[in-house]
């Protein structure tokens, strides 16, 4: 009897110190590790970049309508909050014809503003920009996201023009 | 009593939430996933559903409280913009299990007690020995805490253990009855203490070195054997005193949100009480928010 009590507790124990030791590693896998464009349930999907604390991907996505839309992806490099500015990012698209056309985020809420992304954190959002028209080009200053300078442009083609070209 | 210990810690780390937020690490939970598509499925947490087009949501058989067609801005109802950012604004939590070795007084002496035998009663004191050194304790330790970016924390400290080496107490009978007086003998003891700790935390190295001050309470039950003619019983003496430490500590970080730590510490109210420490800590903020 006694020797199957200290079985118990000795398995017992052991379940814990699972719990423990599984607990510690999903906590270390949640830090957002500088340079690895990984992070658990976030995918950094498009062009990657480096701006002062932040890892960045852009993706230009499918567009909504005449709306060109953007997903952002970010890793914080850094130990301390970092700020990041999806409200205020430059964004411009080129129209078949060439013209040049500064984009505005579409904010109906007015939920746009400037935000901190913690040490060791990452985060991701998609947002769209409203044009005229379908835009060929699409450029955002990714350094703008992270007011830094100087500007750092990233340049996407239109994914459905490049679809219907490709064979 | 260890056991014990854990299993508390063990059920409140596997509820991490809100800060230590499981499988989606951060807090917030974040916008979504950028899926290549304007249509692609919310990761949210909070929206615990996926889109029509993600797989998950025919085999979870959850209601879902909010979906969303959209994970884009201003098109999505469930996430509000910048979820991900919410961790920024909270405390750092902490989270700290650990074992601690205790020297301390003794409460087992200067009581009084009745112990019972059969049908007769029999009055006890307890003297506590005046060479008495201080007895030995090895607890386990729980912290559950908050700090701030200035590295001011508060936190409140759970201990429970054993008495590893009691001091001699003497305990005089002062009623005899039909056989005599029964003979009283000092078993095991256990030992529980919880304080209230504030302290301040500053970054060293790869490490941070705290200095912090904890008040509460001391309490320790102690078993008493009682040998009376052919009859043997046991009792529990309680005892409880106050507790003030001031403390110096380090901890090391293993990565942003884990740290291994040792503190030592002395009482100010107790002559030659002291205790040290090691444990593992948790925070929900990348090196407790203090960099």
């Amino acid at each position: 009897m006694v020797g199957d009590g200290q079985g118990l507790a000795s398995l017992v124990r052991m379940r814990h110190a699972t719990v423990i030791i599984g607990f510690a590693l999903a906590i270390a896998a949640c830090a957002y590790k500088p340079g690895s464009y990984q992070y658990p349930s976030r995918e950094f999907v498009g062009q990657r970049t480096t701006v002062g604390c932040l890892d960045i991907a852009v993706d230009r996505r499918t567009d909504m309508g005449s709306a060109a839309v953007l997903g952002y992806t970010f890793g914080n490099r850094c130990d301390g909050p970092t700020v990041i500015d999806l409200a205020w990012v430059n964004v411009i698209g080129r129209t078949a014809t060439g013209a040049e056309v500064t984009l505005v985020p579409y904010d109906p809420k007015g939920e746009l503003t400037v935000l901190r992304l913690d040490g060791r954190q990452a985060g991701s959002e998609a947002i769209s920009y409203p044009a005229p028209e379908s835009l060929g080009q699409l450029c955002v200053d990714v350094a703008s996201l992270a007011h830094t300078k100087p500007a750092q442009w990233l340049c996407f083609g239109n994914p459905e023009a490049l679809a219907m070209v490709t064979p | 009593m260890n056991r014990a210990a854990i299993l508390v810690a063990a059920l409140l780390i596997a509820h991490p939430h809100p800060v230590l937020a499981g499988s989606t690490c951060d807090s917030s939970g974040g916008g979504s996933s950028s899926g290549g598509s304007s249509s692609s499925s919310s990761s949210d947490s909070d929206s615990s559903y996926s889109s029509s087009d993600s797989s998950s949501s025919e085999s979870s058989p959850a209601i879902p409280r909010c979906h969303d067609s959209s994970d884009v801005v201003g098109y999505r109802e469930c996430t509000p913009f910048g979820k991900w950012a919410t961790n920024v604004g909270l405390p750092s939590l902490i989270i700290e299990l650990g074992t601690r070795f205790r020297t301390t007084a003794s409460l087992a002496g200067n009581h009084h007690g009745t112990i019972s035998h059969s049908t007769e009663s029999f009055a006890y004191r307890t003297v506590a020995a005046p060479e008495a050194g201080l007895e030995q304790q090895v607890v386990s330790a729980l912290r559950l805490g908050a700090a701030s970016r200035r590295g001011v924390f508060f936190a409140v400290d759970v201990e429970l253990g054993s008495i590893t080496a009691s001091t001699p107490t003497n305990h005089e009978m002062m009623s005899s009855g039909v056989f005599g007086s029964p003979t009283l003998t000092q078993d095991s003891g256990m030992a529980f203490n919880a304080a209230a700790v504030i302290g301040m935390r500053r970054a060293f190295g790869r490490g941070r070195l705290g200095v912090e001050v904890a008040g509460g309470v001391r309490a320790a039950t102690y078993s008493l054997v009682s040998t009376y003619h052919n009859c043997e019983t046991t009792t529990t003496l309680a005892s409880a005193a106050p507790l003030l430490e001031a403390r110096v500590g380090y901890e090391h970080w293993f990565n942003p949100f884990m740290s291994f730590g040792a503190t030592a510490g002395a009482s100010v109210i107790d002559r030659g009480s002291w205790m040290g420490g090691l444990h593992i800590g948790f925070h929900s903020r990348a090196f407790g928010a203090s960099r």
